[in-house]
């Protein structure tokens, strides 16, 4: 499994680093930095633009809005037709973001979920700049917090990103059901979790969203600890047997960190692995992070992710 | 080891909580918080080391701890046995015995020596008795009999190496008379000492109780080398109306090895001669000094040899003045020179010198006698009336004569005066001419004026033959070992028991009546040799002389009087000042150095020095067997030990024990120390 550390960050958004990002307590200051910054580092627009941009002619069907009738072109043809353009310029944008109690676990840097805020406050912002309607819906073992998506709610959605708290143990497949439910208008859903749940069930949860026609891209958030196992037991011989407690249910065990690092890496690295092969039969994109990843190579994945998305709706034909 | 409560011991099963407290409040403090354990818990982990005791110091301090409560609450104590338990445990009486004798000077003896009364002080039990003697040619109770352990190491720390001599003797009867006086069931005493040789007499007379134990702790050193300087020799001779005094030092080597020893003489505390002297090993040397002219002053002298360990013994002090000299006043008949070997005799002497004067027929003045200490009637007899009366008188007011009754004395020519000296008039002149002269059938060697010649072949009296004698009269001589301040002394006998001689106190004088002539007239005595000393003698017991003693051994008595009612002070060698009755003027010596004797007023003279050496037997370094002094010295008692006897209960030995008590101190002690190791131990930073 290869992360994103891999990718080499664009010229100039080097600086996008969690833990600097961390001291700015103004969560729309900081996403205004994480974007400002790295679309200064594209060295191109890279907003879609109105999405004016003509595309084709059809023919016009009861209940299309007639202010979308080209009446030049029935002037000359004396026939209806409708314009059609590249792309909607006003999508909804939603984050589902979790805040389950395992989210807020901290390795070396900072805790998952403040990763997370700081991804869901970068991508609301983005989002906005490109005249999304953003919303965000926050879970953990049910919907949290909900917000719609709107033109006018992104200074609601950075509110209640900043006053979120992992609290409650999580539950992706009754959460995102009730999420599919509340999202009736189909758009852009971004899940930012640790996903720990089977790769059937994260496949399940996310497969209601994609039924429901929206486009998902799920951001999978793990510390590097939680991945490799490296210092998890602190300052603990590594020899003897240090007690791990599960954050979300309180579960102890005694662990032997040298004898079961081998194995657990292995069956991480196939969690992982099944997770993406899982969520890619269903055509969703699946982006991993250790939370020390700079911020600009989610904003890249996520740029990546919606272009690809866009060009295949406007291949398809898409539109409203 | 025994138990009173050994029921007590189940709670040993307290060990359970450390051991829990270790295994399971650990884990819930350490534990790691972890976001979720569903991988962990896939994974089959080895069992072992699942449990780990950390904190090992923590846990056995709380184990120990529980331990020694326990053991507190059982109520244990040592059983040595119904046979060694009193031994061990009973209260002891213990003297302790400290040679403070100057050899004990040598190197760091007197160092180790306290170290091992301290050693035994500190190791007295609640219930003992500890006394502390301090010891050489005598012994002193330094501290008698007491609990008070403090109150010991005092009396010690107060105790120094003397001057005196080895004598263990003394030491050993105070310790038998405390040691006999004591009700406590053990007895012990501990001697420490350099065991010397020559202070070991068998302990005459001296023995421990019987069981008492005799601990003796050797203080010694190997390969001993000491150089004394044991003795000097003053030879006195007159140069230009002064006296001269040669000294001669006489050095022994008591160690196995020939020494080069540096000498030095002092004179008043100046240095004024330094020589090297080889000392062959284990033999002795003499060093000629460099002579000292006296004037009327005595100077102090010290002669210095060496610096080897032993110190007190390298110094020999003097002190020096002119010999006080005799005035002697010989009165003999007209006609032939009755003197001549008396005379001759007398001048022959340099210690004292005497001052002889001749007078012939007439008795001695007023003034003559005012300046004379012997007067010596040779065959002539004081006459009555005012010259026999003034010479009694001056007799009974101190001064001294010596009669020789010859052919010029007839019985009918004895006046009063000369009645009053020989208590009588003697007899019948003797003529033994025929059967070759009477010999002396009997001489009193324990008598001063005979004690010179005690020794065998110290005086030959037997070639001197008496042809004529007069018997002298003895009607007050005192009965053998009457020793009563009056009446006669017999001297000497003839060979037919008649007296030949016979010494009268009268008054504060005293005379001596010799039964025949001082010349060679009736008696061959004056050609012997006998007869210089003889009359040396004489003239001296009759002037009642005491020569100056130019030092003293340490211990000695000496009679400090210089004059009648002068109140005196005498300042020491160590700085004391001892302040002296004027009705008992002996002082005994007990330091090496220079007393001083002064007027007890402000500003007082100073009217006589005393120098006072060791004794050099003392620098005989040469040691007896511990052993068998001890076999010498102690007796088994009835039952093998004495306090055998005592057997304790076990309640008994526990209470006096008490080591429930110890156990407790330090359980409260570890008590106190692991909230404080404990709290160090959590507040380090908690792994995540």
């Amino acid at each position: 499994m290869r992360l994103r550390h891999s990718v080499q960050p664009i010229p100039g958004t080097g600086f996008i680093d969690p833990q600097t990002l961390s001291r700015i307590d103004n969560l729309e200051l900081l996403a205004r930095t994480v974007v400002d910054g790295f679309i200064n580092g594209l060295h191109r627009a890279p907003y879609l633009g109105m999405s004016l941009d003509f595309a084709e002619h059809r023919a016009y069907y009861p209940g299309d809005d007639i202010r979308r009738i080209d009446w030049r072109l029935y002037a000359r043809t004396d026939r209806y037709y409708v314009k059609e353009f590249e792309a909607d310029t006003n999508s909804n944008f939603t984050v589902l973001l979790d805040v389950s109690k395992s989210m807020a676990y901290r390795g070396s840097g900072i805790s998952k979920l403040e990763y997370a805020k700081y991804l869901a406050a970068s991508l609301s912002y983005f989002s906005r700049e490109q005249r999304d309607r953003v919303g965000l819906i926050t879970f953990d073992s049910g919907i949290v917090d909900y917000v719609p998506p709107s033109a006018k709610h992104l200074d609601i959605v950075l509110h209640t990103i900043d006053r979120v708290r992992a609290e409650r143990a999580g539950s992706l497949d009754a959460s995102l059901r009730k999420a599919a439910e509340l999202l009736r208008r189909r758009g852009l859903v971004v899940i930012i979790s640790d996903l720990y749940e089977e790769p059937e069930r994260v496949q399940s949860a996310a497969g209601m969203l994609r039924h429901r026609g929206h486009d998902v891209i799920v951001f999978h958030v793990l510390d590097r600890t939680e991945i490799d196992l490296e210092g998890a037991a602190g300052s603990a011989s590594l020899d003897e047997a240090t007690s791990f407690e599960d954050l979300e249910t309180g579960e102890r065990m005694p662990v032997i960190t040298q004898a079961v690092r081998e194995r657990y890496n292995a069956l991480m690295q196939e969690h992982i692995a099944a997770v993406r092969r899982k969520l890619t039969e269903m055509r969703i994109d699946y982006e991993l992070f250790d939370t020390s990843t700079p911020l600009d190579d989610a904003l890249f994945a996520y740029l990546a992710a919606r272009e690809r998305l866009t060009r295949g709706t406007a291949r398809a034909g898409g539109g409203r | 080891m025994g138990l009173l409560a050994p029921a007590f011991l189940v709670g040993l099963a307290a060990l359970a909580v450390p051991l829990l407290i270790h295994l399971i409040r650990r884990e819930r403090h350490d534990a790691i918080e972890f976001p979720s354990l569903m991988f962990l818990s896939r994974i089959q982990q080895p069992i072992v080391k699942r449990r780990r005791i950390r904190n090992w110091w923590l846990f056995a301090l709380r184990c120990l701890a529980l331990i020694l409560l326990a053991g507190a609450f059982a109520r244990p104590f040592v059983d040595r046995g119904p046979n060694a338990l009193a031994q061990i445990d009973a209260a002891r009486e213990l003297v302790i015995l400290l040679d403070r004798s100057y050899s004990m000077g040598y190197g760091d003896r007197w160092d180790r020596a306290v170290a091992a009364a301290r050693e035994a002080i500190e190791g007295m039990g609640p219930e003992d008795r500890v006394s502390l003697v301090l010891f050489d040619h005598a012994a002193r109770m330094a501290m008698q009999p007491t609990a008070d352990r403090m109150r010991l190491l005092e009396a010690l720390d107060d105790a120094r190496p003397g001057s005196g001599v080895t004598r263990y003797t003394p030491a050993l009867k105070l310790a038998q008379s405390t040691l006999g006086a004591s009700e406590l069931p053990r007895l012990e005493a501990v001697l420490i000492s350099d065991f010397q040789r020559a202070g070991w007499d068998g302990a005459t007379g001296a023995q421990l109780p019987a069981g008492a134990e005799l601990r003796p702790v050797h203080i010694t050193d190997a390969n001993v080398a000491n150089v004394a300087v044991t003795h000097v020799t003053l030879n006195r001779a007159r140069v230009s109306n002064r006296e001269r005094i040669a000294l001669v030092a006489h050095l022994a080597n008591r160690g196995s090895s020939a020494v080069n020893v540096g000498v030095s003489f002092d004179v008043d505390g100046r240095t004024v001669q330094t020589v090297q002297a080889g000392v062959p090993p284990n033999g002795t040397s003499a060093v000629e000094l460099q002579p000292v002219t006296l004037d009327d002053r005595a100077v102090r002298a010290t002669v210095r040899s060496g610096d080897d360990a032993l110190a007190a013994d390298n110094l020999f002090h003097v002190m020096l003045e002119p010999a006080p000299g005799l005035r002697v006043l010989i009165v003999e008949p007209p006609g032939r020179d009755a003197s001549l070997y008396l005379r001759r005799a007398l001048e022959l002497s340099e210690d004292p010198p005497f001052a002889v004067t001749t007078k012939r027929s007439a008795m001695p003045t007023a003034a003559e006698l005012e300046r004379t200490d012997v007067v010596v009637l040779n065959d002539i007899l004081p006459p009555d009336g005012d010259a026999g009366r003034r010479l009694v008188d001056w007799i009974r007011s101190g001064g001294g004569v010596v009669l020789a009754a010859g052919d010029r004395t007839a019985t009918a020519s004895w006046s009063e005066a000369a009645r009053a000296i020989a208590a009588g008039t003697p007899d019948r002149v003797v003529d033994r001419v025929e059967d070759g002269g009477a010999r002396l059938g009997f001489l009193d060697y324990s008598h001063p004026v005979f004690e010179l010649f005690r020794a065998p072949r110290a005086g030959a009296f037997g070639a001197a033959r008496f042809y004529r004698y007069r018997p002298v009269p003895a009607p007050d001589a005192r009965a053998a070992g009457d020793t009563s301040s009056t009446g006669a002394t017999i001297l000497a006998r003839f060979d037919d028991g008649s007296v030949a001689m016979v010494e009268r106190p009268l008054g504060d004088g005293r005379a001596v009546v010799w039964g025949s002539t001082l010349d060679s007239y009736w008696t061959n005595l004056a050609l012997e040799p006998v007869y210089l000393p003889l009359m040396h003698q004489v003239v001296k017991r009759a002037a009642g002389f005491t020569p100056a003693r130019a030092w003293s051994t340490a211990g000695q008595i000496v009679d400090i009087a210089v004059a009648e009612d002068v109140p005196l002070v005498v300042n020491t060698p160590g700085g004391d000042r001892i302040d002296v009755d004027i009705a008992n003027t002996l002082l005994t010596m007990n330091e090496q150095g220079f007393y001083e004797v002064r007027e007890a007023r402000a500003g007082g003279s100073t009217l006589r020095e005393h120098a006072v050496n060791v004794d050099v037997s003392e620098s005989d370094l040469t040691v007896v067997d511990p052993l068998e002094m001890m076999a010498a010295l102690t007796t088994a008692g009835p039952d093998g030990r004495r306090s055998a006897a005592v057997a304790l209960a076990p309640s008994e030995q526990e209470k006096r024990q008490a080591l429930w008590w110890y156990l407790l101190m330090i359980v409260f002690v570890l008590l106190a120390a692991e909230p404080v190791i404990a709290n160090r131990r959590s507040t380090r930073p908690a792994p995540r």
